[in-house]
C-alpha cells in the first residue's frame, strides 16, 4: 500500500505541474493573439489607405482620358489618328465608344477574390480551337480577348473596340480592315515551371500582332484541325492579309450577316506557344495541324491576353485566375477569381450556403424549399438558418439564352409525318413541368429564338397540352388502336419508340417518366434510354435514335443555318439531327444569312417560326432560367443580355472585414 | 412422444438448432410476411377496382389488370401477379403432395419450377417471331374518373377499389414532393407518384433481384466450385487461378463497368450482371468442402460403384458441401438488394421499375426527408431480416454451436 501512496503523490505532482504548464501556454497564446489582432487591424487599415489610393489613381486614369490608356476611343479618337496611318481615311471608325462602365468605377476595393462553381467536371482541354464546350467558352471570356466586343450591356448590336482600336468595314460588309492596338502583352504560359531550363523559351514577353490573327485563321481552316462546329461559321471567308505587324485585312467571298460576328469576335491564337513543341522547336508545316489538335498545352491552360491570366489549375478541384496586371486595357476590380470543380450538386449548394462560394446559383429543387415559400406569403417569418431569404444575399432570375427541346427524327418512318410530331407536343404537358417540376424556373418557348424577341411570330401560341386532340392527330395519320390492345398501331406495328435522354439531372428523367404516362394515354409506348454524354453524341451522329432531349444555345445574331438548313442534316456530325429538309426554310434560312436590313430580318425569321410551328421538327420545352444569388459582399452585380451571363469582370469584391 | 435426438437426420437437426434461435425465426417470418406483401401489392394499391358492376352484369378489372403489360409493364410485376392468383392453385398442390404432414423439397422445387416456367411464358412479347397469346395488353381504363362520372349522372353503380386508388407509375406534376399526409401516406416525389405505393411494389424489385442474383451466382459458383475441388489438377489451378483474377477486380467497379456498356438495360440485365460478377466466394466455399469431402469413406465407395462422375459430384458430394454455401447465398441476398440500390442511386437502375434505390437518389437530390427514410429504413430493414436468417442458418449448421 505504501507503494500506492507514492503513486498517487506522483499522480499529483504530474498533474500539478501539467496544470501549471497548461496556465502558462493559454498566457502566452492569449498575449499572441492580442498582438496578432492588433497587427491586423493596423494591416487592414494599411490595404485600405491603398485601396484609396489605389482608387483614386483609377478615377486619376479614367479622368485623363478615358479612350487613350484602354483603347475604348474610336468614334472619336482623333488624337489616336494622328499616330497611325489609315488605309480609307475618308470612313468612320465602325467601332463605338462603349457606353456602359464594364469595369466598375466606384470599386471600393480592388483586390478581392471571388469563388464560384466552374463545372460538374474537368473540361476535355482547353483550347478553344478544338473543344466546343460552354464552360470552356466562359472561362475564355476572361483569359483572351477579341477584337471587339458587343455593348452587351446596352445594345449588343453595336461593337466597341478591345484589341483592334480601329476597323473599317468595305465592300458593303465584305471586307474588314482591322488596326490593332500595340503594345498588347500576351499572358507567360502556366502550368509549366518556366524556371526550368526546358521551359525557358516560353519565359518571355510576346506582343499580340496581325500574324497571331493569321495563326487564328490558319488553324481554323486547317483541314487537319478538328474544329466542325467552328468551320461552317467561315465557309464564306476568302482570305485573310496582314499588311503590318498591326494591320489585318479580312475578306468574305460573299455578303453574309454573320461575317461581321464573325470577324469581329475572333480572338487571336498564340504562335509562340501553339506552333511549337514542349522543347521550343517549330512544328514543320505539313503536320502543324495535327500537332495543334494534340498539342502538349492543351491539357495544361489557356495562354490569352485578356483581363485575367490562367493562374493555375488543379484537376478535379479549381481553376484559377489572376488579374493580369499587365493589361491592356483597364483593370478589372476583382484580382482573383477561383472556379471550383465541385461533382456533386449537393455540394455545390452546401459550398454556396456557407459562404465558400460567393455567387452562384439554386437548382430548381433548392429554389422551391427556400426561396419560392418565402415569395409566396411576404409575411412568413424568415427562419435563421437560410441565408437565401433576407439581406445577406442578392439574387436575380435571369433567362440563359438557349432552349431544351425534344427531337424528333424525321427521318423513322414514325415520325416523319408531321401530325405525328404536332400530336407528340399536344401530349407533353410542358406548362405544368415547367411550373411544377422546374419550380417556374422557366418559360415554355416555342420558337428557336429567345423569348419576347422580335423574331418571334407574334400570333403563335405553344401548342396546348390536350391528349384528346393529340390522339384526332395520330388517328388522322393513320395511327389507330385497331386490336384493342390499347396502343395505336398502323399497317400491323404499334406505335413505340425509344427516348433518348441525357443522364444529367433528375428534372430530365422526371419529365422523361411523366410524358411516357401521358404518352401511354394516347396509346403510345415509349421507352426511355438513360445514356452517357460520350455514348448519346455518338448515337445522335450516327442518327441512330427515335427521339431525344436536347439543348441549344442561342447567339444574339440569328443564323438557322447549322440547326436548320437541310445541307446539315447529311452531314456527319452536323447539328440538323432530327433531318428536318423543308424547301421554303432553306430558302428563308439562306436569305437571312445575306439580309442585313432587321425589320426584313425579323419578317424572315417569321416565317420560319410559322413553319417550325407547324411542321414541329422539335417540341420546343423551354428556356430555363437561373435563379442567381450572391453574398453581399460581392458589389455591383450587373447582366448583360448576351451569353456568357455571369461576367465577374464587372463587379467587385468587398474586402473582408 | 418426442423423437430421439440420434435418430434424426441432418436437415431435421438443423431445423431444430434454428427454431431455437429466436432472433432468426423471427427474421424468417418477416422474410415470409415481405414475400407476402410482393405478392398481395396489387390487393393493396391499384387504381382498378376488384369489383365492378354498373346495373346488371359483375366484372373484376383488377384480375384482368394484372397481366395487362401497359399497366406493368416489367417481368418482376408478372411474376408475382401470376404468384398472386395461383397462390390457392400452389397451397392445394403443396397440400396434396404433402409427406408425413411435411412439405417435402421436392413438391416445392417442381411447383417453383412450374411457375417459373409460367412466367417465362407469359413474359415476352413474342415467341421464336409468333405472337405471344399470353401476353396481354389491353386500353387502360381509368375506374375512379368512371365511377365519380356514374356518381355524378345519377347512376347506379358498384366499385370496390383496393384501400389505396393508384398505380405506382401514376404520375402528376401538380402534385410534385408532397409531404406524407392523409391522402399520400409516405409523400410523393418529384414526378407526382405515391412514395407509399412505390415502396410496396419496390419490395417486389428487392427480393427478385436477391434472390435471382444470388441464384445465378451460386449456381455458377456451385458447378466451377465443385469441378475444381473433385478433380483437382490442372482444371483447380485453372479455376483457382480464374477466382483469383475475379477477385482482383473490385467488384462493384466492374458492375459499375458492365451496367455502363449494356444499352437499353432492364432490371434482369442488373441481375444477371450482379449475378456473374459475384460467384467466387461460393466457388471457392464449395472447392474447399470438395477437396475434403471427396477423400472421405462414402465418395469412395461411390467412385468403387462405378457410378457416373456427375452423379458423384452432384449426388453424393454436394448435398454435404452445401451447408456453408446456403449460409453465404442468405448473406448474399442482402449484399445483392444493396447492391441494386447503389446502382439505382448512381441512375444506373431501369427508371420503368419502383426501385426503392432510385427513390433513395430522388430523395438525395431533392433534399426530402421521406424521400430518404422510406426507402432507406426499406433497404435497412429487408438486409437486417436476411442477415438474421443468414446467422440463424450459421449457427445451426456449426456442430460445435449446438445445445
Amino acid at each position: 500500500m505504501r507503494q500506492g501512496g507514492w503513486f498517487q503523490a506522483l499522480l499529483a505532482a504530474v498533474l500539478v505541474s501539467n496544470t501549471a504548464l497548461l496556465l502558462v501556454l493559454v498566457l502566452q497564446q492569449h498575449n499572441r493573439e492580442q498582438r496578432a489582432i492588433r497587427q491586423s487591424a493596423q494591416f487592414r487599415e494599411l490595404a485600405e489607405g491603398t485601396d484609396r489610393v489605389r482608387g483614386e489613381l483609377r478615377k486619376l486614369n479614367r479622368a485623363i482620358g478615358a479612350g487613350d490608356l484602354s483603347g475604348l476611343a474610336g468614334g472619336d479618337g482623333d488624337q489616336v489618328a494622328s499616330t497611325r496611318t489609315w488605309l480609307h481615311p475618308d470612313l468612320p471608325n465602325f467601332l463605338a465608344k462603349n457606353d456602359f462602365d464594364e469595369i466598375p468605377p466606384d470599386a471600393e476595393n480592388t483586390n478581392g477574390t471571388l469563388t464560384l462553381f466552374f463545372s460538374r467536371s474537368d473540361p476535355k482541354g482547353f483550347n478553344g480551337m478544338v473543344e466546343n464546350a460552354a464552360d470552356l467558352s466562359e472561362l475564355e471570356s476572361y483569359v483572351s480577348d477579341s477584337i471587339a466586343g458587343r455593348m452587351s450591356f446596352t445594345d449588343p448590336d453595336r461593337w466597341h473596340g478591345i484589341l483592334a482600336e480601329r476597323v473599317e468595314v468595305t465592300d458593303e460588309g465584305q471586307t474588314y480592315t482591322i488596326y490593332l492596338k500595340r503594345g498588347v502583352k500576351w499572358h507567360k504560359p502556366s502550368g509549366v515551371d518556366l524556371s526550368d531550363p526546358r521551359y525557358a523559351w516560353l519565359d518571355r514577353d510576346h506582343e499580340v500582332t496581325a500574324h497571331d490573327f493569321a495563326f487564328f485563321f490558319q488553324m481554323l481552316k486547317d483541314p487537319q484541325v478538328q474544329n466542325g462546329f467552328a468551320k461552317s461559321y467561315y465557309q464564306d471567308l476568302e482570305s485573310w492579309e496582314v499588311v503590318d505587324d498591326h494591320t489585318l485585312v479580312v475578306r468574305w467571298s460573299k455578303k453574309v450577316y454573320l461575317a461581321l460576328s464573325s470577324t469581329l469576335g475572333i480572338g487571336p491564337l498564340p504562335e509562340f506557344l501553339y506552333a511549337h513543341d514542349e522543347e521550343g522547336n517549330r512544328f514543320p508545316d505539313e503536320t502543324l495541324g495535327l500537332n495543334f489538335n494534340q498539342h502538349w498545352y492543351n491539357s495544361k491552360g489557356i495562354v490569352g491576353c485578356g483581363p485575367y491570366r490562367f493562374a493555375s489549375y488543379s484537376p478535379g478541384e479549381r481553376i484559377v485566375l489572376e488579374r493580369f496586371e499587365d493589361y491592356h486595357g483597364e483593370l478589372p476590380a476583382i484580382q482573383r477569381i477561383v472556379w471550383e470543380i465541385v461533382g456533386d450538386q449537393n455540394v455545390q449548394f452546401l459550398k454556396l450556403r456557407s459562404g465558400h462560394h460567393d455567387f452562384g446559383y439554386l437548382q430548381p429543387s433548392e429554389y422551391r424549399d427556400l426561396v419560392q415559400p418565402y415569395l409566396d406569403d411576404p409575411s412568413k417569418p424568415l427562419p435563421d438558418d437560410n441565408p437565401f431569404v433576407g439581406e445577406a444575399m442578392g439574387s436575380a432570375r435571369k433567362l440563359t439564352p438557349g432552349y431544351f427541346y425534344l427531337g424528333w427524327n424525321a427521318d423513322k418512318p414514325t415520325f416523319a409525318d408531321k401530325r405525328v410530331r404536332q400530336a407528340m407536343t399536344h401530349a407533353f404537358d410542358r406548362a405544368r413541368m415547367v411550373e411544377h417540376i422546374f419550380a417556374g424556373l422557366g418559360q415554355v418557348t416555342e420558337s428557336p429564338y429567345v423569348p419576347g424577341s422580335p423574331y418571334n411570330a407574334p400570333e403563335l401560341e405553344p401548342w396546348p397540352y390536350d391528349l384528346d386532340r393529340a390522339r384526332a392527330l395520330l388517328a388522322e395519320a393513320g395511327w389507330t388502336d385497331s386490336n384493342g390492345d390499347g396502343l395505336v398501331d398502323r399497317e400491323g406495328q404499334p406505335f413505340e419508340f425509344t427516348l433518348l435522354i441525357y443522364a444529367s439531372s433528375k428534372e430530365m428523367d422526371s419529365l422523361a417518366n411523366i410524358f411516357k404516362e401521358d404518352l401511354l394515354k394516347v396509346g403510345v409506348r415509349m421507352k426511355i434510354d438513360k445514356a452517357e454524354w460520350s455514348l448519346m453524341q455518338k448515337r445522335m451522329e450516327e442518327r441512330e435514335f427515335d427521339a431525344f432531349t436536347g439543348g441549344w444555345a442561342t447567339s444574339w445574331d440569328v443564323d438557322l443555318f447549322q440547326i436548320w438548313h437541310s445541307t446539315q442534316a447529311d452531314l456527319p456530325k452536323g447539328s440538323n439531327m432530327v433531318g428536318f429538309r423543308n424547301a421554303e426554310a432553306d430558302e428563308i434560312i439562306e436569305k437571312l444569312r445575306v439580309t442585313f436590313d432587321l425589320s426584313e430580318r425579323h419578317e424572315l425569321a417569321r416565317r420560319f417560326h410559322r413553319i417550325v410551328h407547324d411542321e414541329q421538327p422539335y417540341t420546343f420545352f423551354y428556356v430555363r432560367e437561373r435563379y442567381y444569388t450572391w453574398w453581399d459582399k460581392v458589389r455591383r452585380v450587373v447582366f448583360p443580355k448576351t451569353r456568357p451571363l455571369v461576367r465577374a469582370s464587372s463587379w467587385w469584391v468587398q474586402s473582408e472585414v | 412422444m418426442t423423437p430421439e435426438p440420434e435418430r434424426l437426420s441432418y436437415w431435421a437437426l438443423v431445423r431444430q438448432q434454428f427454431a431455437k434461435n429466436r432472433p432468426a425465426v423471427l427474421g424468417l417470418w418477416c422474410g415470409v410476411g415481405l414475400f407476402g406483401l410482393a405478392i398481395g401489392a396489387p390487393l393493396l394499391a391499384l387504381d382498378q377496382p376488384f369489383l365492378w358492376s354498373e346495373g346488371q352484369g359483375v366484372s373484376s378489372p383488377l384480375l384482368a389488370a394484372l397481366f395487362n403489360r401497359l399497366l406493368f409493364e416489367n417481368g418482376v410485376d408478372i411474376f408475382f401477379n401470376l404468384l398472386l392468383v395461383l397462390t390457392p392453385a400452389y397451397a392445394a398442390a403443396l397440400w396434396l403432395l404433402r409427406r408425413g404432414g411435411r412439405l417435402t423439397l421436392r413438391a416445392t422445387s417442381l411447383l417453383i419450377g412450374l411457375h417459373l416456367a409460367l412466367t417465362a411464358a407469359v413474359i415476352p412479347q413474342t415467341w421464336f417471331g409468333a405472337p405471344n397469346p399470353f401476353h396481354h395488353e389491353a386500353p387502360i381504363v381509368d375506374y375512379r374518373v368512371l365511377e365519380a362520372q356514374r356518381i355524378r349522372a345519377g347512376e347506379p353503380v358498384t366499385a370496390v377499389f383496393p384501400p389505396r386508388r393508384i398505380h405506382y407509375r401514376e404520375t402528376d406534376p401538380e402534385r410534385s414532393v408532397r409531404p406524407p399526409g392523409p391522402q399520400f401516406l409516405l409523400g410523393t416525389d418529384l414526378e407526382g407518384r405515391d412514395v407509399f405505393v412505390r415502396m410496396l411494389y419496390g419490395t417486389r424489385i428487392s427480393l427478385t433481384i436477391g434472390v435471382v442474383a444470388v441464384a445465378i451466382y451460386v449456381w455458377i459458383g456451385i458447378v466451377l466450385g465443385a469441378l475444381a475441388g473433385y478433380f483437382g489438377g490442372w482444371v483447380d489451378v485453372a479455376i483457382s487461378r480464374l477466382i483469383e483474377v475475379m477477385i482482383c477486380i473490385p467488384s462493384f467497379f466492374l458492375i459499375l463497368t458492365l451496367v455502363a456498356l449494356v444499352q437499353d438495360r432492364s432490371i434482369f440485365h442488373v441481375m444477371v450482371i450482379i449475378g456473374v460478377t459475384s460467384w467466387t466466394g461460393v466457388a471457392r466455399l464449395v472447392r474447399a468442402e470438395f477437396l475434403q469431402q471427396r477423400e472421405l469413406e462414402y465418395a469412395l465407395a461411390a467412385r468403387a460403384l462405378g457410378l457416373p462422375r456427375w452423379r458423384v459430384i452432384f449426388r453424393h458430394l454436394l448435398p454435404n458441401a452445401l451447408g456453408p454455401v446456403l449460409v453465404s447465398a442468405t448473406f448474399g441476398v442482402a449484399s445483392a438488394i444493396i447492391t441494386e440500390s447503389s446502382l439505382a442511386f448512381l441512375g444506373l437502375g431501369d427508371l420503368s421499375v419502383p426501385s426503392w434505390g432510385e427513390t433513395l437518389n430522388a430523395g438525395r437530390l431533392e433534399m426530402k426527408p421521406w424521400l430518404i427514410f422510406a426507402p432507406g429504413l426499406a433497404i435497412f430493414f429487408v438486409v437486417s431480416v436476411f442477415n438474421l436468417v443468414g446467422e440463424g442458418l450459421r449457427d445451426a449448421l456449426d456442430p460445435q454451436m449446438r445445445t
